[in-house]
């Protein structure tokens, strides 16, 4: 009993000594894990400011192109492929897609920089907790041996990693969470600065525009193909580097630069229609021809001619400019010829006509203009002769090659009465019939042909102007059917066309347009400016219909139209 | 990064930087501004030391030792 009691005694002695080791144990640990929780304390406000300072730094360097995570930086190429910019450009060339130029910084690169900084945060924590990782699991150890050898290494590879986390995790984490905001507030303020700035842009890039479009409508600027007479506002631009062979279709302020761009070859050039045609060589945008350097940014007034083979239209042309050529000189002006072409033209007319010449019949070949520049008081008007064969205006399949007849404002046709069996009659009596060759074939057929077909195709005709001009003025006005036509004005030689029987061809040209003006032409002598009879007035009223800038006569000519 | 880019992309990414790391050194001296104005900065440092050991004190004596009372 004493034994048991004994026993029972020591056993209840060595349960409070165990208690009492466990409770000093126990304690010892909460006190280690003070100074644990200390150390974490310490380690989260100095990790976060480091993650802080790091997030102040990142950006930076990643603008700077020392990051180290894959950077996107947008080319032209990209541009073209669409990846840069969204949606499709704006303006009549929009079908060419986005030129091959570098895109402004706001907001494309701009949002590729932030996706970069973004990205390098990314890496740079991956990197952190990669090394943190291998801190945790540092080996799988070793793969032979005996189960309790094996069972005692992972307990000792635990034990390593444990001790890490605690030492690195809370460190880790407040580095991670302090990084991002710090990133965060990058960000932020990036998108609110960046917002601001694409603001102001919006409003620089619509005034540019704006000035762009403003100036070119006041100089009734416009692209007319002397080619393929396509008309346009936007020509496409060639880079002026000569090396370079890349066409810009959309020289506008927009997402490939306000004032300026930097082509694919690194050349700059100017981002305005306006600038562009004073440096760079255009293009047209529908047949891609090269045009005329200006072309685009100044009024192009292309000269339409109808009339019959051997009506006189050549012959009206090269008098009509030559004479011109003399009243813009006469007034401190010029005329020359935008290609060597028109430059031959120029020359050859001024030859024809001092010579007094007879005029080579214009050869059947597909039509094309010859631009020319008249310049007078610093402003510029692009004429475009377009002299075609009579053979053109033979029916409505030849008529519909004239494009240019679609776009024209104002339209000449040149009649030749001498041909016109109402007059034929008296001219052969003349004795001059076998020196001079006569309008082939019906000339209101002529007429219809170049005519029907433009109503045919739906062109608003009668809202333009027709000028009706009676050639070879010096013959017909000595027969005797012609003693009663007074070269006055318009409406007298309306009047006369009217009681000589040709009052149907006349109540057909005044159904059709809007407007007609009759002129009284003769090509051959040498006339006065001021004599009606001077071919240069045709072309006078094709500048005034035109409404060009340039202003030859002041007050304007009393040739009296009759409205329809 | 590509050679050849428009000159605004380096003057960008340079004003960029300089707006970036001028804001964060006006918000450093915003803030010892604030920290050196009426000890606010002594203060808050103090208390957060003490926060610091009152909390590693609580924790410590959290469970006292046998002898503690």
């Amino acid at each position: 009993m004493g034994e048991l009691l004994l026993w029972l005694l020591l056993i209840a002695i060595g349960l409070i000594i165990v208690f009492y080791i466990v409770w000093i144990i126990v304690a010892l640990l909460v006190r280690a894990f003070s100074i644990v929780v200390l150390y974490w304390l310490i380690s989260v406000t100095l990790g976060a400011v480091a993650g802080v300072v790091k997030g102040v730094v990142l950006p930076v360097r990643v603008l700077l192109g020392r990051g180290n995570a894959a950077f996107t930086q947008l080319t032209p190429d990209d541009v073209v492929k669409g990846k840069a910019i969204t949606g499709k450009p704006m303006g009549p060339n929009r079908a060419y897609g986005w030129d091959r130029a570098w895109p402004t910084y706001l907001p494309y690169q701009a949002r590729e920089d932030a996706r970069g900084v973004i990205a390098e945060g990314k890496l740079h924590l991956s990197s952190v907790w990669a090394w943190m990782g291998s801190r945790i699991r540092p080996g799988s150890g070793a793969s032979t041996g005996k189960a309790a050898a094996k069972a005692a290494s992972a307990t000792a590879r635990f034990l390593v990693g444990a001790w890490w986390v605690a030492l690195l995790g809370p460190l880790a984490v407040a580095y991670s969470i302090a990084l991002w905001v710090s990133i965060g507030a990058w960000l932020v303020f990036m998108v609110a600065i960046g917002l601001l700035t694409v603001l102001v842009q919006k409003f620089i890039l619509g005034a540019t525009k704006l000035a762009d479009v403003i100036f070119r409508r006041r100089a009734r600027a416009s692209l007319k193909c002397p080619h393929c007479f396509g008309e346009s506002t936007l020509p496409g631009y060639h880079c002026p580097n000569p090396d370079c062979t890349i066409i810009h279709w959309t020289v506008l302020p927009g997402p490939l630069g306000l004032l300026s761009r930097k082509c694919d070859c690194g050349q700059m050039m100017p981002n305005t229609v306006v600038s562009a045609s004073r440096a760079l060589a255009p293009v047209c945008p529908f047949c891609r021809v090269d045009l005329s350097a200006g072309s685009g940014a100044r009024q192009t007034i292309q000269i339409p001619v109808i009339g019959s083979i051997g009506a006189g239209k050549t012959r009206l042309l090269d008098a009509a400019v030559t004479e011109l050529a003399g009243r813009l000189a006469d007034r401190g002006g010029r005329i020359s010829g935008l290609t060597d072409k028109a430059s031959d033209r120029l020359d050859a007319a001024r030859l024809l006509v001092e010579t007094h010449a007879d005029t080579v019949k214009t050869p059947d070949a597909k039509a094309e203009g010859l631009p020319i520049l008249i310049e007078l008081n610093q402003r510029v008007v692009e004429l475009q002769i377009m002299d075609v064969a009579g053979e053109a205006f033979a029916t409505w399949e030849t008529t519909s090659n004239l494009r240019y007849l679609d776009i024209a404002d104002a339209t000449i046709f040149v009649l030749d009465l001498l041909a016109m069996p109402e007059v034929n009659e008296q001219f052969r009596r003349s004795g001059q019939a076998d020196s001079l060759l006569l309008a082939v074939g019906d000339q209101e057929e002529t007429y219809a042909a170049a005519i029907d077909r433009l109503r045919a195709d739906q062109i608003p005709i009668k809202k333009r102007d027709l000028a009706v001009v009676l050639s070879k003025a010096d013959i017909l006005t000595r027969l005797p059917i012609a003693k009663s036509l007074e070269v006055l004005d318009s409406s007298h030689i309306r009047e006369w066309l009217f009681a000589n029987g040709f009052d149907l061809l006349v109540s057909r040209f005044e159904k059709d347009f809007r407007s007609v003006t009759y002129f009284l032409t003769d090509s051959m002598s040498e006339r006065e400016t001021s004599d009606p009879m001077n071919p240069w007035w045709t072309l006078e009223w094709v500048l005034r219909v035109c409404k060009t800038p340039v202003v030859l006569v002041t007050p304007e000519p009393e040739l009296e139209t009759t409205k329809a | 990064m590509d050679t050849g880019k428009p000159l605004t992309y380096t003057v960008y990414r340079g004003v960029w930087s300089i707006f970036h790391i001028a804001l964060v050194g006006l918000l450093v001296v915003i803030g010892m501004v604030w920290y050196n104005t009426d000890h606010t900065g002594d203060r808050l440092v103090t208390e957060w030391w003490y926060t610091l050991w009152n909390v590693q004190y609580a924790i410590a004596n959290a469970i006292p030792f046998p002898w503690g009372n």
